[in-house]
C-alpha cells in the first residue's frame, strides 16, 4: 500500500496526524503532512478513514 | 421523515460544493440543484491571495469540480434573490422560482470596501478568481503597490508582491498586521516578518482618501502621508451574503443565524460557510468562523443532517482553524485569540514558535509559525481548555 500527501492541497490540518500518528507528522519547514511510516495491508481501512477525513482531500491511497 | 426529493444549495463555492458531494456520497439520489453568482463552477479561493498572485499556479490548477463530474444542475452565473420559506421557493435574478425540500444556504462573503475610491481604475479588492487574476495582470506592469489592510488577505498579497519584486506599502489601523485577528503580542512579530522583507509598514495609521484622475495615484493617510500608488489592493474583511434573505423571516443581522446543528429554525433550511452565524457548543456563543476548514467541516455536517431526522442531527463544533502563508512561512492558528499569549517552544523574534492564547487561566487558541508539527498537541490543549502552567 502507496500513502503520499499532495502538498500543493494539504492545509497542515493535522487530522491525519492525529488519527495514525505513526503514519503521519507535519513538517515544520512548511507546515505540511507527509507519510513516513511504514503501512501494511491491515491498515487499510484506518488509511481510508484517514483519507476521508482529511478536509483538503490530500492524501492518496495506492493499493 | 419524509426523504427529500429536491435540495437547492445557494452558493457553488468550497461549503455548497462539499455539502453536493456529501449528499451524492450519502447516497442521496433525488434532484440537486447548486445556484452559484460567478459564472464559473466551484474552485479554491486560498489561493487566489498566494499562488495564483505570483502566477506560480493559473487558474486551472483551483477548480474544484469537473464539468459533470457531479450529478448536479449547475445554474451559474444565477444570483438567488428572494427567499419565500412559506412556499419553499427560492427566487432567482432570472425570475425563475426554484422549490425546495430542502434548502442550503452557503452564500458566502463579499470582500469588504472603502466608501470610497473604488471608482478609480487601479483599486482592487481579492475574493474572486476574476480578482485575483485582474490583480495579477495588474502586477506585470510592476506597479508601486499600497495595501490596505494588514489582515490576511491583506498580508498575503504584500507577500506576493513582494516575491514579484515590487514596491509594496501596507496600511494597517491596528499598530501591527494580523493585530486584530491574532492580538498585538503576536502583531509584533508580524510586523518584522512584513519590515525583513522589505515593506514599507504604516501601522496605527487609516487611509482617508484615494486620489487620482480616473486611475489612483496616490493613498493619502490620517496623518497627512501621501503614498504614491499605482495599484491598490484593499483587504479590510468580508461581509456576510446575507442581504437576499431580508423579508424572509431568517434572521440575518451578521450572517445567517442557526443553532448549533446549522439549522436556521425555517423548516428545512440550512446555513454552511462564511455566512452562517452559528451557535458553537463548545465556547457556548454564536459564531460566523469564515475560514476554510470550517466550511468543509459544516458541509459534512448538514450533508447529515438534511437527511435525518433532528433526533439524529450531528452539532458542529470543531474548532476553528485557519493557516496562511506569507513570506515562505507558514503561519497556523486553532481556537480563539483572546486573552494572553504564551510562547510554548521557539521564539517570535526568530520567525519560528509555537505559542498559546490564555484567557481566565485556560488555553482557548494557539498559534504556530514555521512550527507545524506542534499542531496537534496545540489543538488537543485548545480542545481541552488546558489550564494554563508553564511546562505545558
Amino acid at each position: 500500500m502507496r500513502v503520499t500527501v499532495d502538498g500543493d492541497r494539504c492545509c497542515g490540518f493535522g487530522a491525519c496526524v492525529e488519527m495514525m500518528p505513526d503514519l503521519f507528522r507535519l513538517r515544520d519547514s512548511d507546515g505540511l503532512a507527509e507519510a513516513v511510516g511504514e503501512t501494511n495491508d491491515d491498515q487499510g481501512d484506518a488509511v481510508l478513514d484517514v483519507a476521508k477525513a482529511c478536509p483538503t482531500e490530500a492524501i492518496k491511497v495506492e493499493r | 421523515m419524509n426523504r427529500p426529493q429536491r435540495i437547492v444549495v445557494v452558493g457553488a463555492s468550497l461549503a455548497g460544493l462539499r455539502c453536493a458531494e456529501g449528499l451524492r456520497r450519502a447516497g442521496y439520489a433525488g434532484e440537486l440543484v447548486l445556484v452559484g453568482e460567478e459564472p464559473h463552477l466551484p474552485y479554491d479561493r486560498p489561493p487566489l491571495s498566494k499562488q495564483l498572485l505570483t502566477g506560480e499556479w493559473d487558474a486551472d490548477k483551483i477548480r474544484l469540480a469537473e464539468p459533470g463530474g457531479l450529478d448536479a444542475d449547475f445554474r451559474l452565473g444565477t444570483r438567488a434573490v428572494a427567499l419565500r420559506p412559506a412556499d419553499r421557493v427560492v427566487v432567482l435574478d432570472s425570475g425563475d422560482e426554484l422549490s425546495y425540500d430542502r434548502l442550503v444556504i452557503a452564500t458566502g462573503a463579499a470582500a469588504r470596501r472603502l466608501p470610497f475610491g473604488h471608482d478609480l481604475d487601479g483599486v482592487h479588492t481579492v475574493r474572486t478568481v476574476d480578482d485575483s487574476l485582474a490583480v495579477r495582470a495588474a502586477f506585470e506592469r510592476e506597479p508601486k503597490v499600497v495595501v490596505i489592510g494588514g489582515g490576511f488577505i491583506g498580508a498575503e498579497v504584500a507577500s506576493a508582491a513582494r516575491f514579484l519584486g515590487l514596491s509594496v506599502a501596507l496600511v494597517e489601523p491596528e499598530p501591527a498586521p494580523l493585530a486584530r485577528v491574532l492580538g498585538p503580542d503576536a502583531g509584533a512579530c508580524f510586523a518584522r516578518l512584513h519590515r525583513d522583507n522589505g515593506v514599507h509598514l504604516h501601522c496605527g495609521r487609516s487611509v482617508v482618501a484615494l486620489a487620482g484622475e480616473g486611475r489612483v495615484n496616490q493613498v493619502q493617510l490620517d496623518d497627512g502621508t501621501a503614498l504614491a500608488a499605482e495599484v491598490v489592493v484593499v483587504g479590510i474583511g468580508a461581509t456576510p451574503n446575507a442581504s437576499w434573505l431580508d423579508g424572509s423571516g431568517l434572521a440575518v443581522a451578521d450572517g445567517v443565524d442557526c443553532d448549533e446543528h446549522l439549522y436556521t429554525g425555517v423548516p428545512g433550511v440550512f446555513a454552511i460557510g462564511d455566512v452562517a452565524r452559528f451557535h458553537h457548543r463548545g465556547y457556548g456563543e454564536p459564531m460566523r468562523v469564515g475560514h476554510w476548514t470550517d466550511a468543509v467541516g459544516q458541509a459534512a455536517v448538514v450533508a447529515h443532517n438534511l437527511l435525518h431526522e433532528p433526533a439524529e442531527w450531528k452539532p458542529y463544533d470543531a474548532i476553528p482553524y485557519f493557516w496562511s502563508d506569507q513570506y515562505g512561512s507558514r503561519i497556523q492558528f486553532c481556537g480563539r485569540a483572546a486573552g494572553r499569549l504564551e510562547i510554548l517552544d521557539g521564539d517570535p523574534g526568530e520567525g519560528a514558535f509555537s505559542a498559546v492564547y490564555v484567557h481566565d487561566g485556560k488555553v482557548v487558541g494557539a498559534l504556530a509559525v514555521n512550527r507545524g508539527s506542534h499542531l496537534p498537541k496545540l489543538r488537543r490543549l485548545v480542545a481541552a481548555r488546558e489550564p494554563w502552567k508553564e511546562d505545558l
